[in-house]
């Protein structure tokens, strides 16, 4: 992206200059046979309705990647439909040129003026071949779905070629932000839209002229207007759930970052494991908000320093219930409220809440064991160094089996293959700038050299099943080791 | 939030009648072959306006954990965040607030004691507004800062380290920073702490009374009588 900010490559200049070349050159020969009026009234609404549609698209979807894919298709596509090829070469000339592009601008503006022209002028010429428009003069509707399908179809085509070449030749392996390209992903909306053109250009046609053309749009300029609110909505959500996560980590300063990481860590285990886009999702948020029910374990117990009482010991262990009861309300959670109230348990069933045992425990909660141990000994804390990455999975291996699903294990291993885990980058944004407040915040408290909370309370589980007393306990060993 | 939601549904039905419209003009141009084939996107359309409802109920229910995580944990009485986010959003409403405002209102209201979670241990019945000043900044201050951690509006973190500040400073003069959602979320907080134990409209009338008389200095007397109305106004806790 900065590269290509800063300079075009040579090959990439030779392409645009090639492709604009190629547009022209189909274009102009033609142009003077584009002679009746209304064929220009047409071009002028098109090319409107085309730069409006560019610029709510633009206000709608700033800086988010990924919005729908805007009105512009159907646009074109009726005007593919309507006008003749050199005709429909113009529609998108005004938009494109007028639209702001990052330098260098000119170069840029041309380009995606030649590259939708030409798509426009080959879809035409496609749409004319096979007879369209004088199919769509009787609106014969079952056959004018051939040519028009056909001629979309080239159009896709044709556009998602010039794009592939520019890509190669300006920035290899690089993205950029295009719409084309959610046509592809998605054929649904892309059929959607294209039946939109195909709608537009069908109404324009009849007695009420560019009038219900116009309506035609009107839909669909609405849907992707809610699309846009949904995803504003989406991060809206994304900004509560980290609240809460924030709200955790005042109180349990010592995992600072954590809870983001575990959540990081699971999706890589879910991609290992083939789980779909919905349920990764889903398992984001359980890793994420795995400890939230720490919020009803009193900050005394998370922060003491020594081993903890049989008492303490009993509201330490009700964590993940409370976790599970306070996001209770969240509907779309569904099977990442198991996740987070079955987080402890084990597979030989000496875990808590509920002591379930390999497969009884749900699959998010066998994933977020295994990444929550994982970042808990590869971070670095107040009172210990981080152990390396390779250390810990060894240490995961060893305890696959007695505490953790194998198969997730495995998984986790497998993903780190890919992906070099960075436990510092993966804390809040701008961690470091960040005034020190959930560490700056704690209370003066008396704190001897010792493990932390998390270490406590496991080690005392152990202590307690083995059946010891109330009260001194020997130094608890790091949980991840029983 | 009402308003917004009144909004998409105005959307909604615009968007409906247009495609009926739409419709019934290609079945007139092109016959029958129209009615399926151009029914199918306007359906798919409408799709949208119920994942974007899913999405906003999701939402709703997620910033509602966050309210109560203060009395999950212990720090507030249950269901504090939320009387203090309704009582401040019906102030809100009384002055005249925009619908950007009342939620960024909302919002802070929801989150005002998130603070306190920093305390080791809770203050008693988690009145803050009975705390001495210092601690009250201490605690708005703490929340303000975790809360510009999340990636909520930023004026949010500011409206909750201005809770703790009256509305006139010692020399008497006002703060032309202080953030009007400040003042009326600092009324509303001290009104569920030194009401919501009893409940009565003769409680309520008394609570309200005590805040009229230190409306000199601690709490902006057009909030106060805006209270007045709303709490006054309802029928007291059926």
């Amino acid at each position: 992206m900065e590269q290509r900010r800063r300079a075009l490559p040579t090959v990439a200049r030779a392409y645009v200059a090639l492709v604009l070349a190629a547009a022209l050159g189909c274009v102009l020969p033609a142009l003077p046979q584009v002679r009746t009026a209304e064929a220009w009234s047409r071009v002028a609404v098109l090319a409107l309705l085309f730069l409006g549609c560019d610029i709510t698209a633009r206000n709608a979807g700033e800086g988010e990647e990924g919005v729908a894919p805007a009105a512009h298709f159907p646009v074109l596509l009726a005007g593919v439909v309507l006008l003749p090829p050199a005709a429909a070469a113009l529609v998108a000339l005004p938009g494109t040129l007028l639209a702001p592009a990052a330098p260098p601008r000119a170069v840029r503006r041309c380009w995606n003026a030649a590259q939708l022209g030409l798509s426009a002028f080959v879809a035409s010429c496609v749409f004319r071949a096979l007879d369209g428009h004088r199919l769509l003069m009787g609106v014969r509707l079952p056959a004018l779905l051939l040519p028009a399908g056909v001629a979309a179809l080239a159009f896709c085509l044709v556009n998602g070629a010039l794009m592939a070449g520019i890509l190669a030749a300006a920035e290899p392996g690089g993205r950029r932000r295009h719409w084309y390209r959610s046509l592809l992903h998605s054929p649904l909306p892309a059929f959607g839209h294209g039946l939109v053109g195909l709608m537009m250009a069908v109404l324009w046609e009849g007695p009420y002229g560019a009038f219900a053309g116009v309506l035609a749009l009107l839909p669909l300029g609405v849907s992707s207007w809610m699309a846009a609110q949904s995803q504003r909505e989406r991060a809206a959500h994304q900004a509560t759930v980290r609240a809460l996560v924030q709200a955790v980590e005042i109180k349990d300063g010592y995992t600072r970052g954590h809870s983001e990481r575990v959540g990081h860590a699971a999706v890589l285990m879910a991609g290992e494991l083939g789980m779909g886009t919905e349920r990764v999702a889903s398992l984001r948020v359980a890793g994420t908000l795995h400890d939230v029910g720490k919020l009803g374990v009193p900050t005394r117990l998370l922060r003491k320093s020594g081993p903890l009482t049989d008492e303490e010991y009993r509201q330490v262990v009700l964590h993940p219930e409370y976790g599970h009861e306070l996001v209770r309300g969240i509907g779309f959670l569904g099977e990442a409220r198991a996740g987070i109230l079955h987080h402890h348990e084990r597979m030989d069933g000496r875990g808590y809440p509920h002591g379930l045992a390999g497969a009884e425990i749900p699959e998010f909660a066998r994933v977020i064991a295994v990444a929550d141990a994982f970042d808990s000994m590869t971070s670095t804390r107040s009172y210990r160094r981080g152990r390396p990455v390779a250390e810990a999975l060894a240490e995961l291996e060893r305890c696959a089996g007695s505490q953790f699903d194998p198969a997730m294990v495995t998984a986790l291993v497998r993903a780190l293959e890919r992906t070099r885990w960075q436990p510092t980058l993966l804390g809040h944004d701008g961690d470091e700038q960040a005034p020190e407040v959930p560490l700056g915040a704690r209370e003066p408290l008396p704190r001897v050299p010792a493990p932390a909370a998390g270490a406590a309370f496991s080690g005392v589980r152990g202590a307690g099943r083995a059946g010891g007393g109330a009260g001194g306990r020997t130094p608890p060993a790091p949980w991840w080791r029983r | 939030m009402l308003g917004a939601s009144r909004g998409v549904a105005v959307v909604r039905v615009v968007h409906a009648v247009v495609a009926v419209v739409c419709v019934g003009l290609a079945v007139r141009e092109a016959g029958w072959w129209a009615l399926p084939l151009f029914s199918l996107p306007l359906l798919l359309s409408q799709l949208s306006f119920r994942r974007y409802r899913a999405i906003r109920a999701t939402r709703g229910q997620t910033v509602a954990s966050l309210a109560r995580s203060t009395e999950v944990a212990g720090y507030t009485l249950p269901g504090h965040a939320r009387r203090v986010a309704d009582l401040a959003s019906g102030i809100g409403r009384e002055l005249g607030l925009g619908a950007k405002e009342l939620e960024l209102l909302e919002c802070a209201a929801l989150m005002h004691d998130i603070g306190q979670l920093s305390l080791v241990d809770p203050v008693p019945g988690g009145a803050t507004a009975l705390l001495p000043l210092p601690e009250q900044r201490r605690i708005g201050r703490l929340g303000s800062e975790v809360i510009r951690q999340t990636g909520v509006p930023p004026e949010v973190a500011e409206i909750v380290a201005a809770i703790p500040e009256p509305y006139r400073r010692e020399d008497g003069s006002r703060d032309p920073g202080l953030p009007r959602a400040a003042a009326i979320i600092r009324v509303a907080n001290a009104f569920d702490d030194l009401g919501c134990d009893g409940g009565g409209r003769e409680q309520h009338e008394e609570v309200v009374e005590q805040l009229r008389r230190n409306t000199a200095r601690e709490y902006e007397p057009h909030a106060v009588e805006a209270l007045a109305r709303v709490c006054l106004r309802e029928p007291a806790d059926p």
